[in-house]
């Protein structure tokens, strides 16, 4: 055959796998590397329908495949788009990229087919495949237009998304609703700048995963150019545990801030409020040592006296301070309580021998039980109505304090009412601070039951108001409810003696 | 001359303390007790107040002054007198003031100083010596 003399010398120097086959689809030509890559003997493939070289399941509309060909023939690779695979003697399939050239021979139809052996391509993509899959970040790569041409199994665990729903997606569909629209805009600013960075720099970014939810990320963006375009690698890093680890160490480094300030608290009060006491009973010993000298017993009695009242104030106050440090250590054991109940409780248990001149009202209108820590709502409770007796007003001729309760939203109200001397306003801030006394009484309080108070409302999560007029003052406690119950009556409680 | 001798501090001890020791003294001074720093500076605003416990025209007065007392601290008590100064109130009366704690902090050791009528600075209890040391300093 002419044709075949023609061509077996050029196919042979040739370093491409090739052969030449008809319109028939029958092997007119084919060269050694052809035949080596194929499994073949030299020659063995001569005349041989193309079709036995064509995966199985291809093989039976091959031949209409190859018939469209010669109806419109031009230079082209075979099927764009898809993996194309070759099938060997021995059954083997090899992946292959496949150029049809078409060849007029005096009159005859033909086509040149160049065959690569893509094996070598394949197993190093699927290396680089294997090596971003392993990455312990999503990678996300995306074209210009911000479509998204690639992602890692990572991107599919982060985002809930399989591969397939993402590719050719806007990359604005990993991106939370309200900030897409400014997404938009900053990834086509960066088109212009196209440097390696982290994305948003200062800003807290988030991640919509499929389920809807969003988490905290970190992004690195790397552009890559290439043949395929202006592309960008978006590198993301869920940083959910990152943010509750450092919210976890911020709160630790607050409180650790909080006793610290405590601790100096303590320390400065400890040299005024607790020495105070100490250095009068110093000073006024000193005198009965010389009155003693002098044999003015009377002033000496009269000085004991006084000292032995400081010495019990002193004790007094360090009894307080002892409580406020132990408020820390209260457990957080919960557990339901009547509220009626405890107020009788702690005003029958009060040590204030003026209780019985004092009339107590309640008007409990929340529902019962309320569920607290007991430990804390009592020395709460018991420092508001022991304040409540020790300012009464004795110019006024009944001494009341009432106490009610409410509900409102996630929390209950108590309330504890005196008609008593009442806080100029100036001092409303300075209540509750430490050491902090208002009135000039008999017996000085200690100056830390308010403080007390507070310490233990804030550590059930609640809050502290105090309003206060000549005609009395209120202290409104809020404290979250924790467990909600169904609406009660309202009842009004007499405690009687 | 008579020597007003001032103390604002709301522990009745340590007033009573300071009284005997102008008594024992020996001094021509008087002692004047104020349990509060609201109390002291009502006292020194009022005309008729000022002339009936101070003198008239008010003398050079020794004032020892306590840190931690209730509504008004010591230092809160020198602030007042500080904006009175400065607002020109007539004729604010003329004092040594001396702090008088007990404890010598250095904070607050600093922030006495800071005012320029703040001359000393005195660790209670106050003994016979350093009330003479006082009165010597800051008078003779």
């Amino acid at each position: 055959m002419e044709i075949r003399e023609e061509y077996q010398i050029a196919l042979e120097v040739c370093p491409t796998p090739l052969m030449l086959v008809s319109r028939e689809g029958r092997i007119v030509l084919s060269n050694r590397r052809f035949d080596c890559l194929f499994g073949y003997e030299p020659g063995e493939l001569l005349d041989q329908p193309v079709d036995i070289l064509v995966p199985e399941e291809i093989r039976a509309f091959h031949p209409e495949l190859r018939e469209a060909f010669f109806e419109v023939p031009t230079s082209r690779s075979m099927g764009t788009g898809r993996d194309l695979f070759g099938a060997r003697k021995d059954g083997e399939m090899i992946p292959v990229e496949i150029g049809l050239d078409p060849i007029d021979q005096g009159g005859e139809s033909l086509v040149m087919v160049s065959v690569l052996d893509i094996r070598q391509r394949k197993l190093d993509e699927a290396k680089v495949r294997r090596a971003i899959d392993a990455a312990s970040s999503a990678m996300v790569m995306i074209n210009e237009h911000g479509k998204i041409e690639l992602v890692n199994q990572q991107t599919e665990v982060m985002f809930g998304y399989q591969a397939q729903d993402l590719i050719g997606e806007q990359i604005e569909m990993l991106v939370p609703a309200r900030y897409r629209r400014k997404h938009t805009v900053y990834r086509t600013s960066y088109q212009n700048t196209r440097d390696r960075r982290a994305m948003g720099r200062g800003r807290d970014l988030y991640g919509l995963a499929k389920d809807g939810t969003e988490f905290p990320v970190e992004i690195g963006l790397t552009p890559i150019d290439g043949a395929q375009g202006r592309l960008i690698m978006a590198t993301v890093i869920d940083i959910t545990e990152r943010k509750l680890s450092e919210s976890s160490i911020q709160q630790k480094n607050d409180e650790l801030q909080q006793l610290n300030n405590d601790l100096k608290e303590f320390a400065y009060s400890a040299s005024h409020d607790l020495k105070a006491p100490l250095t009068s009973i110093t000073g006024i010993l000193t005198f009965c040592e010389s009155d003693l000298a002098a044999g003015d017993f009377d002033e000496v009695r009269a000085n004991l006296e006084r000292a032995r009242a400081l010495a019990e104030r002193l004790s007094g106050r360090i009894e307080a301070m002892l409580s406020l440090a132990r408020v820390d250590s209260i457990g957080a054991e919960e557990s339901d309580v009547v509220l009626g109940d405890a107020v009788s409780d702690i005003w029958l248990a009060l040590k204030n021998a003026s209780r019985q001149e004092v009339v107590l009202t309640t008007d409990f209108r929340h529902c019962d039980p309320v569920r607290s820590v007991p430990a804390r709502l009592f020395v709460i409770l018991e420092n508001l109505l022991s304040n409540a007796i020790k300012y009464r007003d004795r110019t006024k001729p009944e001494s009341r304090v009432h106490v009610e309760s409410w509900d409102e939203g996630d929390s209950i109200y108590i309330s504890v009412q005196d008609n008593g001397i009442g806080i100029p306003v100036a001092f409303h801030d300075k209540v509750f601070d430490l050491f902090q006394r208002i009135a000039d009484t008999d017996k000085p309080g200690s100056g830390l039951g308010l403080a007390l108070v507070r310490k233990n409302v804030l550590r059930l999560g609640g809050n502290i108001t105090v309003q206060s007029t000549a005609e009395g003052t209120v202290f409104t406690v809020s404290l979250p409810r924790l467990c909600s119950t169904d609406e009660g009556e309202g009842r009004l409680v007499e405690v009687a003696e | 001359m008579t020597i007003p001798i001032v103390i604002v501090d709301d522990e009745f001890a340590d007033r009573y303390l300071v009284e005997r020791l102008v008594k024992e003294s020996g001094l021509d001074a008087k002692f004047v007790g104020f349990k509060a720093g609201d109390e002291f500076l009502a006292a020194i605003a009022d005309q008729k107040e000022r002339s009936e416990k101070i003198g008239d025209p008010p003398p050079q007065m020794l004032v020892l002054l306590d840190i931690r007392m209730p509504r008004m601290s010591g230092f809160e008590v020198l602030q007042a007198i500080q904006y009175s100064r400065n607002a020109q109130v007539a004729d604010p009366p003329g004092m040594t003031v001396v702090m008088f704690s007990s404890s010598k902090h250095p904070g607050d050791e600093a922030e006495a100083f800071s005012y320029d009528f703040v001359k000393d600075y005195v660790v209670k209890p106050l003994t016979k010596d350093r009330f003479q040391e006082l009165v010597a300093t800051h008078y003779i």
